[in-house]
């Protein structure tokens, strides 16, 4: 082998070497940095999701809370909403209430809990009028992050009444697929979004 | 379209590819000619938001024109002052009444930087000193160059046509290398350098937020910089450089001609030689020269702190500029009187000396900025709340940290740049550059994937 084919293999060998010890630094330090935020983020990334209901399935004589806007605590910081004052009188809960959350989402979480093996205590279920309205489709719609934990679970009468968003982004479905998987800081970006700039504090729609 | 972007990046990709199929200059002036005006129009799609910026692009050139044939300086000055009047009507400077302005939103970007091109071919052709006529082409490729359109750098006409005339340099792999490293430094810097201490000066205290946004718009404009140098530089073109380590300055004269150098250098060729010569014809007294070159250094850096902003707060910016840069010369002439030249220059050389001083000027520009990016309102609240000792007190603190800071940043350079390898300095090693360079760009991915922002904010492009 040529000297220059060698220097180019050494230089990928480098490239690829940094990239993979950054990336490895960065999950090492979200995986312990990340802050529990005491609620999902607005648009909580499925990265998100899944550690929050590690966390739930960690904990013994957990009470989970499932809901909308109401429960999640909308314009109040969340140590006033009711899941924190609850978790401040000694409860231990997992508020998994999001905005826009409604029935469907619960129903589809309810299949996330059994495959993933969330056994809580109890399950608490906000169910807000407004989702009885069948004018509105928008209350069959799964969040983007519940439809891509509980896809693999939903059978096919459950497609057919809800309405599962495909996934979206500038990327191709396999590449976004393969970053996710392997980059923790790219599959939680807008839950560490949310934390760095402080929109968990519940000040927007 | 933003620069530095991706999508800014994708058009000189696609301009150099072209402009490097001939080395013919017909070939290559038509190219960028087109790629110019292609990037001026893409900051609207509507020709009436276009038409102000045209109208002051033609007007420069008929002035050029003009003073081709006519050298009567009465002619010279009123072209000189339509100009003048022309950039700042469309600028929509606070002292034009607003009923005067054009009512519609139109593009403004870039438009100083254009205006000091223009400026500087007006004065060059009165005085002769172009060598040569300029046609429209060269004319649209030198104020339109889109690598420097959006915040400069200002290149006199001289060097951009040197570049038109001359057989361009080889595009060899260090070269290519060398640009491509400058623009993913540059990226890094405005991508992530500049959101994250813009970030930690929006949650800071006083003292440390004018630290922090001084350091912030060094971040930001340099990195603008390092792109559209590197980018040129495929194109084959060659910018002038708008920075040189600007925090090594150890006075504020030094400093202004580091930073924003070539800014400095226009207001030091049409402000201060001018107004210097005129002073010294006035008033020609060898004793008195020094000080009026202090009152011609007041001028242009008062005009240079104005320049910045189009409200009353940019007076104060403009004003606190020209005391710097005068009561630093001031205090040169009073130290070398006392001590000589040789006793200052030993003095100036020794290291805690040099490293106060980097301190001091430091702290001085980063609370002049204060006029720069705080409002009056909060202007107030600060004077209210830290009082005259209180301020003090926070200027030390900048003043002290900073030369620390700086001081530990030369050393670590310096011991890095000893290190070798193989015999060879360590920092020109290809595997460590191409390390760096790795590290530079998984990072910028990182904070641009967590930001998802779409182009970062440059902010010398509002000027």
């Amino acid at each position: 082998m040529t000297a220059r084919p060698l220097r180019v293999a050494a230089v990928i060998a480098t490239v690829l070497a940094v990239t993979l010890a950054i990336v490895a630094a960065q999950n090492a330090a979200i995986a312990t940095l990340m802050p529990h935020l005491g609620r999902l983020t607005t648009d909580f990334s499925p990265a998100f999701l899944r550690r929050e209901l590690d966390t739930a399935t960690a904990r013994p004589r957990n009470v989970v809370f499932l809901g909308d806007s109401v429960l999640w605590g909308y314009r109040l910081p969340v140590e006033q909403t009711a899941v924190s004052i609850l978790a401040a009188h000694g409860c231990v809960c997992t508020n998994l209430a999001f905005k826009s959350g409604n029935p469907p989402n619960d129903y589809a979480l309810a299949r996330v809990f059994r495959a993933r093996g969330v056994r809580p205590r109890a399950v608490i279920v906000e169910v807000n009028q407004k989702v009885l309205s069948a004018a509105d489709p928008e209350y069959r719609t799964l969040h983007p992050a519940v439809a891509a934990l509980a896809s693999p679970y939903l059978t096919g009468a459950d497609r057919a009444a809800l309405d599962v968003p495909a996934a979206s982004g500038g990327l191709p479905r396999g590449l976004d697929g393969a970053l996710e998987r392997a980059w923790l800081l790219y599959a939680m970006r807008p839950d560490i979004r949310a934390a760095l700039y402080h929109d968990d504090q519940g000040g927007s729609a | 379209m933003n620069v530095p972007s991706f999508a800014f990046l994708a058009f000189a990709a696609a301009v150099a590819a072209l402009v490097n199929v001939s080395a013919a200059p017909t070939w290559r002036r038509a190219v960028l000619l087109v790629a110019n005006v292609a990037f001026a129009a893409s900051f609207s799609r509507d020709s009436a938001q276009l038409a102000p910026f045209a109208a002051l692009l033609v007007a420069g050139f008929l002035a050029l024109k003009v003073l081709e044939r006519d050298k009567r300086g009465s002619v010279f000055v009123l072209l000189l002052a339509l100009q003048l009047v022309l950039f700042c009507w469309l600028k929509r400077y606070a002292f034009v009444p607003p009923a005067l302005s054009l009512p519609w939103a139109y593009v403004t970007v870039g438009m100083s930087y254009v205006f000091f091109r223009v400026l500087h071919l007006t004065i060059d052709a009165y005085q002769d000193a172009l060598g040569e006529r300029v046609g429209v082409v060269s004319y649209a490729n030198y104020t339109l160059n889109f690598t420097s359109l959006v915040s400069g750098p200002i290149q006199f006409y001289r060097d951009y046509r040197r570049t038109e005339t001359e057989a361009p340099a080889p595009l060899t792999r260090s070269a290519l290398g060398a640009a491509a490293q400058r623009i993913v430094l540059g990226f890094f810097k405005v991508s992530v350098v500049s959101p994250v201490l813009l970030f930690a000066h929006e949650r800071s205290g006083i003292a440390l937020a004018a630290a922090l946004f001084a350091v912030y718009l060094y971040a930001n404009f340099s990195g603008y910089m390092d792109v559209v140098v590197g980018t040129a530089r495929f194109l084959r073109l060659e910018l002038p450089e708008n920075f040189d380590r600007p925090f090594a300055a150890t006075g504020y004269a030094e400093f202004w001609g580091r930073w924003h150098m070539t800014l400095s250098m226009w207001f030091k060729t049409y402000v201060y030689s001018p107004l210097l010569m005129a002073l010294m014809r006035r008033y020609p007294s060898p004793a008195a020269e020094p000080y009026l070159g202090v009152l011609a250094y007041f001028v242009t850096f008062f005009f240079v702190g104005v320049w910045h902003g189009q409200t009353a707060m940019f007076l104060v910016f403009g004003v606190l500029q020209g005391a710097g840069v005068s009561a630093n010369k001031l205090y040169q002439i009073a130290m070398q009187r006392k001590l000589g030249r040789k006793r200052y220059r030993a003095l100036c050389a020794r290291p805690a000396y040099a490293a106060l001083s980097r301190g001091l000027t430091f702290a001085y520009f980063a609370f002049t900025l204060l006029w720069f990016w705080a409002s009056s309102p909060q202007l107030a609240a600060f004077g209210a709340a830290l009082g005259v000792a209180g301020a003090a007190a926070a200027f030390a603190c900048v003043a002290f940290a900073a030369a620390l800071a700086l001081w530990l940043i030369e050393a670590a350079a310096a011991w890095f740049a000893r290190l070798r390898a193989g015999g060879a300095p360590l920092a020109s090693s290809p595997y460590v550059v191409t390390a760096w360079c790795t590290a530079l760009v998984v990072l910028t991915l990182s904070v641009t994937a967590v930001l998802n922002a779409p182009a970062p904010h440059i902010v010398y492009r509002a000027f």
